[in-house]
Formats: structure tokens, C-alpha cells, sequence
């Protein structure tokens, strides 16, 4: 019993400690949405602005999300023909932003556990990067970012 | 010499305005693109392009399992729908064909393009004549392959979820067409297109 109490003790302070990391992180995060979609849709897309404020480049490799399943896509114009593809993750270069925005980088949610969002609602999502930041933000759902 | 160099300067930059001009004011008739069409709608009912002959068309190829590309597209004819006056609007008919006739169906479409703007009709059919119209406006569309793209900021992967979500990775035109009120196609715009200069060559056809 104490034990458990113990490693519930632990469990707690390393996630004050994460929550910390994130306040003194490289990483900042701001200005995300998500388009607002028909209900029927069955994908949904996410836009956030990324600065990088750290000395070192900073890679976005995943982004989870209650809604469902997210992908970090990009869509390409070549010869008046547009595609999206998945991409494995996004480069922030150091002291530098990237802005996932319509018809470029983008979050897309598939395979949706929830109903989609209605305007005016957030819908939230953990961003993941390979120095170990994590970001919880919530994404404002609009339809005039 | 220095004052033939200008004035050949001036002389250049005047051109470049007045062609630049003209090329806003006039959009020319294209030759060996597009043509009439029939597909079941949104609505309902079948829709031929000619049943348009009153408006100006903007018409666009898309599918609803696309998260970024259509809605944005969607949203940016939207925007330009909205600046122009009530009269205006009734001249001019959107067309959303769905290059998924896998998934998209005339009901889906409806459902869809309603939440977006209940003007708009959406327009699928058969693989067949989905091709055939495709193939009018050179607007050829492909499911993607496994391509693997590396650049700076993607490297793709290709997997066993990749091959299952191949099904709605499309690559389609990025073209809006315009299509005057003999149904000719008389230029593109896209989602780039400045929406004060789509409103005044949408006019301009009238």
C-alpha cells in the first residue's frame, strides 16, 4: 500500500516536472486551428505556428489527439497538380518558426474516435518533439482562422 | 545612350502594365479544353455544365476525405461568393466534382458542400465518366503511389498504414475552372488567386 502510494508520489512529481519542462521549453507553440468541418467529415486538419527559441534545431514527430489518429502531412503543388503526403516530421530550425498553414504543413486527424468538433469549440492535441518537449494545446475550432 | 536605356526601360515597364492589364480585364477563350458534361448531383437530379448557360461556372475537382486542399479551395470560392451582391450570386453556380467514387456519393456530397455554402453542387458519377470529364478538362487525378519524397522538412515512409490510407490520398488539379455563359473555359484561378481578382474577372464574364 505504501508502496503504491510511493510510486504514486513519484508518478505525480515527474509529471509536475514535465509540466515544468514545458513552461522553460525551446519549443513555443501558438495560434493552432482546425478548420471547422461537416459532420459528416471523416478527416479533420489542424494548423499551429512553431518557434523554435532553443539553440538547436527541434523536430515535431508526432501529434496525438483524442479526436482520432494524427498524421503530420504536407500538401504539394508539382505541374497544376495538388497532393498531400505524409511526412515523418517537421524541422524547426533553431531561433527560427514554421508555420503549418492551409496547402502546406498540416495535422491531419483520421480515423476519428469523436464527433467532429462544431465551430467555435477546441479540440486538443499533444505535440511531440525529439528533444523530449511535449505540448498540450487546444486547437480552436473555426471556420475564419 | 543612357537616355536610350531608359526610355527602352520605360518603354518595357509600360508593355508589362498594359499586358498585365489587359490580361486581368480579358480573359481569353481556351481552345482544346473542356466541354459539356452530365453527372448525378447533390441536388438530386443529374446536372449538365449547359444547364448553366445563364452563369459563370467556377469548377473545381476534389474529394471529401481531404482535409487541407478542398475545404480550403471550398472556403476560398467561398469568400469570394460572399463579397459579391445578391443579384451577382445568382450568376455564378459552383461545381465540386468528387474524383472518389469510392466513397463520395450524391447524398454525402450534399451533406458536405452544405455545411460550407448550399449554393454549391457537387457532382459524382460512375469512375467512368468521372475519367471522361477528367479527361476534358485535363484535370487527370490519381490515387498516390508508394512514392518516397525527401526533401528538408519530409522524408515519406512507406508502410503497412501508408497502403491502407493510400485510398484517400488522391492527387487531383489544383485548378479552379472558369467557364463563361457558352460554356467555354476561359481561365483558372487557384486558391493563391487573390479573391478581388477572382471577384472582378467572375464580372467580367457576365
Amino acid at each position: 500500500m505504501k508502496l503504491i502510494k510511493l510510486i504514486s508520489g513519484l508518478l505525480l512529481s515527474a509529471s509536475l516536472m514535465s509540466a515544468t519542462s514545458v513552461l522553460a521549453a525551446d519549443i513555443m507553440a501558438e495560434k493552432a486551428w482546425s478548420r471547422a468541418m461537416p459532420p459528416t467529415a471523416r478527416v479533420l486538419p489542424v494548423y499551429v505556428t512553431l518557434r523554435n527559441n532553443g539553440a538547436k534545431d527541434v523536430s515535431l514527430v508526432s501529434v496525438s489527439s483524442t479526436y482520432g489518429q494524427a498524421e503530420l502531412h504536407q500538401t504539394i503543388m508539382e505541374n497544376d497538380m495538388m497532393k498531400m503526403l505524409p511526412v515523418d516530421f517537421i524541422v524547426i530550425g533553431s531561433k527560427e518558426q514554421v508555420k503549418l498553414a492551409p496547402m502546406g504543413l498540416h495535422v491531419m486527424i483520421k480515423n476519428l474516435a469523436l464527433d467532429v468538433p462544431t465551430e467555435d469549440n477546441t479540440l486538443p492535441l499533444t505535440l511531440n518533439f525529439d528533444n523530449g518537449e511535449t505540448i498540450s494545446l487546444d486547437a480552436k475550432v473555426t471556420r475564419t482562422p | 545612350m543612357k537616355n536610350s536605356t531608359l526610355i527602352s526601360a520605360i518603354l518595357l515597364c509600360l508593355t508589362m502594365i498594359l499586358l498585365s492589364n489587359t490580361a486581368l480585364a480579358k480573359m481569353p477563350i481556351l481552345k482544346g479544353i473542356g466541354g459539356d458534361f452530365t453527372l448525378k448531383s447533390s441536388k438530386g437530379y443529374e446536372v449538365s455544365l449547359s444547364d448553366y448557360q445563364d452563369k459563370v461556372v467556377m469548377l473545381f475537382f476534389g474529394y471529401t476525405n481531404c482535409p487541407d486542399i478542398c475545404p480550403t479551395t471550398i472556403a476560398h470560392i467561398s469568400q469570394m461568393i460572399k463579397t459579391l451582391t445578391p443579384e451577382q450570386r445568382t450568376r455564378v453556380q459552383v461545381l465540386f466534382i468528387s474524383i472518389d467514387t469510392d466513397y463520395d456519393t450524391p447524398e454525402h456530397l450534399n451533406k458536405y458542400l452544405d455545411y460550407f455554402d448550399p449554393s454549391f453542387i457537387g457532382l459524382v458519377d460512375e469512375r467512368e465518366k468521372i475519367d471522361q470529364v477528367a479527361k476534358l478538362y485535363h484535370a487527370e487525378y490519381s490515387k498516390l503511389a508508394n512514392e518516397k519524397v525527401t526533401t528538408e522538412f519530409k522524408k515519406l515512409s512507406v508502410d503497412d498504414e501508408q497502403q491502407e490510407q493510400k485510398g484517400y490520398l488522391y492527387s487531383h488539379s489544383a485548378k479552379i475552372f472558369i467557364i463563361d455563359t457558352q460554356s467555354r473555359v476561359r481561365g483558372f484561378f487557384y486558391v493563391g488567386t487573390p479573391v478581388t481578382d477572382m471577384k472582378e474577372q467572375v464580372i467580367s464574364l457576365f
